[in-house]
C-alpha cells in the first residue's frame, strides 16, 4: 500500500511538486473530517463537518479552477452595465486532477455522513484511495464504496488480473492514438477557422471530434482500469457505447459513468431529483447539467454546453410520451424507432459538441461555435468535392469502423473477458492491435483532453 | 512476440509490393519508370502545374515530384534522386512557393520509400532519428503514412492529374481581404533551393524557378524579397506569375488553382516560351551577376 501511495504522489510530483502539499491536504482534512463525522452521533455536529468539507474541497476547486472565471465574468457584467471595474484576475495554474480527486474525496465524507460506508480507520489507505495513480488525472471517479473496501484486500500478482488489464491497456491506447490523435488534426483545423471550409467538412469535422472526445477519454480510462487491474484492483466501467443511446437519459448513463452517476447521487437527488412533479424534475435536470458543464472547465461555453444537455433531457421528457404514441399508432418497427432515437440522440449530442470543443478557445469560444454551426446548416457546398484532406478522412473512417466493428460485436463476445481464458485468442488480439497501433497510430506526444478538465 | 513480429514483416513485405508496384509518382521514380523529358518539383502550388496540359502543349514527357506541404530539403533530395536515375531529363521547374509553407511532418511520410534511396535514409534519420528507428524494428510501421494512402489509391491509375478541383463559394471570394500571407525568404530554405539549381547545372540540366499564381486581391507581402534573394542566392532568374490569372473562377482556394485555372496557367506558359528549354539549356536563365 505504502509503495502504492509513494508511486502515484511521485507520478503526480513530476507533473507539479508544489501541488502536491494541495492533495496532501485536501486528504488529510478530509480524513480527519471523515473521521469526526463518523464518531459523533449529533445531527447538528455531523452536518458542521460534512459543511466544512464541502467548504474546503469546494473552496479548493473554486479558486484554483474558477476564481479568474468568475472575476472575469464580473467585470464583463459590470462593463455591460456600462462601468469601468479595475478588477485584475491572478495567474493562477490549475492542478492537474483536481476535478477528480477533490469529486473522490467527498464522496467519502458524503458518504461517511450518509453513514453509507464505515469511516477509514487508516490515513494510509485513505490516502492511496484518493491517490492512486491510475485514476488521478483524469479518473474514473471512483467512489470510496467501491474502492476503499478493495484497499484491505490482500494484493498478489495474477495472470489472469494481468492479461485481462494489458487487454484493456492496448485496447485503450489503439483508441488514443490510432482514433482520438488521427482525427485530431482534421478536427483542429475546422475549430480553427471554420470560415474557410465547406459544410460537408465541417459536418465530417464535428462527427469526428464526437469520436475523438470519445477516444480519448475512454481510452484513457481503459488504460486506468487496465493498470488498475495489474495492480489488482477493480476500479468501475466509465463508457458503454454512449453513441448508441435512444435517449438522453441513456446518454448519461453511459458516458462517463462515474461523473454522471455522482452528479446523480450528490446533487440530483438532494436536490429532489424526479420526487416533486414535472417542473421541480426540469429545473433539478437543468441544475445538474448546468454545475456538470462548469465541471469541465471555467468558460461559458461548457455551461451552455451543460444547458443544451439539460435541455435535451427536459425536451426528452416532454417528447417522450407522444413519441411512444406515434410508434404505437404507426407500428413502426422497433428497429426503425430505435435508429431514429440513436440518429436524433446523436445528431444533438453532436450539436452540443460544437460549443464544448469551443471551451477551450478562450473569448472566441461561442463566435467560433456559432460560425462553425452557421456554415454547417447554411449546407452550402456540401459537396464531396468541396472537403479538403481526403486521406485523413479515409483513415479516420477505417478507424472508426475498427472502433465500431469491436464495440457492436462485444456484447456478444465479450472479447476482453474471452481473452483471458482463450490463449490464442489473446494472442491473436494482443498482436492484431499492435499490428493496428503501428499502422494508425499518431505518435504526436498529444495529452489526454480530459488532462485539462 | 514472434507473432507480433512474423506478421510485421509479413504484412511489411505485402505493402511494400504493393508501394512499388504503385502508379505513384515516388513509386514510378524509384522503380525506374519515370523518364521524362520535364520534372516539377514543389509544393500543393507545384501541384498547379498540370502534367496533362504540359504534355499536350509541348508533346514532352512531364512527371511531377510535388507533394502538399513538400520542404525544401526533401524536394533536394527527390530532385537529386530523380537527375541521378534519369540524367536525360532536359528541364526541372522548381515552384518556390515551398519555401515558404514547408510541412515538417511531411518527411516522416516519407519512410515507405526510404529503402529506396541511401539520401531520403539518411535525412529521415537525421531529423526524426525516432521515426526512422522505429521503422526499422516495425516495417508496419513504414506504412503509417498519408504518403503510402496515396500509392494505394494511385496503385493502378495515373496521377499526372492530381491536382484539386473545386470552386470557392461566394463568400470566400468576397472575404479575400481577410487572409493573407507573408514571405520570409528563409535562408535555410532557401539553401536547399540553392543545392537544386546547382545539382542541376552540374549536370547540365535546364532549371526554372516560378512563382505560380495567387488568387488576385489576396495580399502576398514580400514576393520581391523572395525573389531578389533567390536570384542572388542561386543565380537563377525567378519567373513570377504570381498576378497572371485575374479570374476568381480559376481558383480552388486563395493559394491554389483549379483545373481550369490550372490550364489557363500552363497555357500562358507555353505561350511565354517557359516551357521550351534552350539549346544551350542550363546557362540561359542565369542572371550574369
Amino acid at each position: 500500500m505504502g509503495w502504492s501511495l509513494l508511486a502515484s504522489y511521485v507520478f503526480y510530483g513530476w507533473w507539479d511538486w508544489r501541488f502536491l502539499s494541495l492533495i496532501i491536504i485536501s486528504t488529510v482534512m478530509d480524513f480527519y473530517l471523515g473521521s469526526l463525522i463518523g464518531q459523533t452521533e449529533n445531527p447538528r455536529r455531523r452536518k458542521q463537518y460534512i459543511i466544512l468539507s464541502m467548504i474546503m474541497n469546494l473552496g479548493f476547486l473554486g479558486f484554483f479552477k474558477y476564481f479568474n472565471f468568475f472575476i472575469d465574468s464580473f467585470a464583463a457584467m459590470l462593463q455591460g452595465f456600462g462601468l469601468e471595474p479595475s478588477i485584475s484576475s491572478l495567474n493562477i495554474i490549475l492542478p492537474v486532477g483536481i476535478s477528480f480527486y477533490t469529486f473522490q474525496s467527498m464522496s467519502y465524507t458524503i458518504d461517511v455522513y450518509r453513514k453509507h460506508i464505515p469511516v477509514e480507520k487508516s490515513l494510509l489507505k485513505f490516502a492511496t484511495f484518493i491517490a492512486l495513480f491510475p485514476q488521478l488525472v483524469a479518473g474514473p471517479i471512483v467512489r470510496a464504496a467501491d474502492l476503499l473496501p478493495q484497499m484491505n484486500e490482500d494484493k498478489k500478482f495474477n495472470w489472469d488480473n494481468f492479461n485481462s488489464g494489458m487487454g484493456r491497456i492496448l485496447w485503450g491506447f489503439f483508441k488514443k492514438v490510432a482514433i482520438a490523435d488521427s482525427l485530431a488534426p482534421f478536427v483542429d483545423q475546422c475549430w480553427a477557422d471554420p470560415f474557410k471550409f465547406s459544410s460537408l467538412h465541417l459536418s465530417i469535422g464535428v462527427v469526428f471530434y464526437s469520436f475523438q472526445i470519445y477516444c480519448d477519454f475512454s481510452g484513457y480510462s481503459d488504460i486506468a482500469i487496465g493498470l488498475a487491474r495489474i495492480m489488482g484492483f477493480h476500479f468501475p466501467e466509465n463508457f458503454r457505447t454512449p453513441y448508441f443511446s435512444k435517449s438522453f437519459s441513456e446518454f448519461w448513463s453511459r458516458w462517463h459513468i462515474s461523473l454522471s452517476s455522482w452528479l446523480r447521487d450528490y446533487l440530483y437527488i438532494p436536490l429532489g431529483g424526479n420526487r416533486h412533479g414535472k417542473l421541480s424534475t426540469y429545473k433539478n435536470n437543468m441544475i445538474t447539467m448546468l454545475l456538470g458543464g462548469l465541471w469541465h472547465g471555467a468558460n461559458w461555453a461548457f455551461v451552455f454546453w451543460g444547458f443544451l444537455h439539460g435541455l435535451y433531457l427536459i425536451l426528452q421528457r416532454i417528447i417522450t410520451p407522444p413519441w411512444k404514441a406515434i410508434i404505437r399508432i404507426t407500428r413502426m418497427p422497433k428497429f426503425i424507432s430505435g435508429a431514429i432515437a440513436i440518429v436524433t440522440v446523436y445528431t444533438l449530442t453532436n450539436i452540443a459538441w460544437i460549443y464544448f470543443r469551443s471551451g477551450s478557445l478562450g473569448d472566441s469560444s461561442f463566435s467560433t461555435a456559432n460560425q462553425l454551426l452557421g456554415n454547417i446548416l447554411s449546407f452550402e457546398d456540401f459537396t464531396w468535392n468541396g472537403v479538403f484532406n481526403k486521406f485523413q478522412i479515409i483513415k479516420g473512417v477505417i478507424v472508426i469502423g475498427i472502433l465500431l466493428v469491436v464495440e457492436i460485436s462485444n456484447p456478444r463476445f465479450h472479447w476482453n473477458r474471452t481473452q483471458v481464458f482463450k490463449p490464442v485468442l489473446r494472442v491473436a488480439l494482443f498482436a492484431g492491435l499492435i499490428w493496428l497501433i503501428a499502422l494508425f497510430g499518431t505518435f504526436s506526444s498529444n495529452s489526454f483532453i480530459y488532462f485539462q478538465f | 512476440m514472434i507473432v507480433v513480429f512474423a506478421g510485421d514483416r509479413l504484412m511489411g513485405w505485402y505493402f511494400k509490393s504493393q508501394v512499388s508496384g504503385s502508379q505513384f509518382r515516388y513509386s514510378k521514380l524509384y522503380r525506374g519508370d519515370a523518364t521524362a523529358d520535364i520534372m516539377v518539383i514543389g509544393n500543393s502550388r507545384g501541384l498547379n502545374i498540370y502534367l496533362p496540359s504540359i504534355e499536350a502543349l509541348t508533346s514532352k514527357k512531364a512527371i511531377s515530384l510535388c507533394y502538399n506541404g513538400m520542404p525544401g530539403d526533401l524536394a533536394s533530395v527527390l530532385t537529386r534522386d530523380y537527375i541521378d536515375r534519369y540524367p536525360s531529363v532536359k528541364t526541372v521547374i522548381l515552384e518556390l512557393c515551398m519555401v515558404e509553407m514547408p510541412d515538417e511532418q511531411l518527411l516522416p511520410g516519407f519512410v515507405s520509400y526510404m529503402q529506396y534511396s541511401p539520401r531520403l535514409d539518411s535525412l529521415i534519420r537525421s531529423k526524426f532519428y525516432q521515426t526512422w528507428f522505429t521503422s526499422k524494428i516495425s516495417h508496419l510501421y513504414q506504412y503509417n503514412n498519408e504518403v503510402f494512402q496515396r500509392a494505394i489509391y494511385y496503385k493502378n491509375r495515373s496521377d499526372n492529374d492530381w491536382t484539386s478541383d473545386r470552386s470557392m463559394s461566394e463568400k470566400l471570394v468576397k472575404e479575400v481581404g481577410r487572409y493573407g500571407m507573408e514571405f520570409r525568404a528563409d535562408a535555410n530554405q532557401l539553401q536547399h533551393i540553392k543545392t537544386i539549381t546547382d545539382y542541376c547545372r552540374s549536370r547540365s540540366i535546364e532549371v526554372k524557378l516560378v512563382i505560380a499564381p495567387f488568387f488576385p486581391g489576396f495580399v502576398v507581402k514580400n514576393i520581391d524579397l523572395l525573389k531578389s534573394k533567390t536570384e542572388m542566392m542561386t543565380g537563377c532568374k525567378v519567373y513570377d506569375y504570381s498576378t497572371v490569372l485575374q479570374n476568381s473562377a480559376s481558383f480552388s482556394d486563395y493559394l491554389h488553382m483549379n483545373i481550369r485555372g490550372c490550364k489557363e496557367f500552363v497555357q500562358i506558359l507555353d505561350k511565354d516560351g517557359f516551357l521550351t528549354p534552350d539549346e544551350n539549356t542550363a546557362q540561359n536563365n542565369q542572371i550574369p551577376y
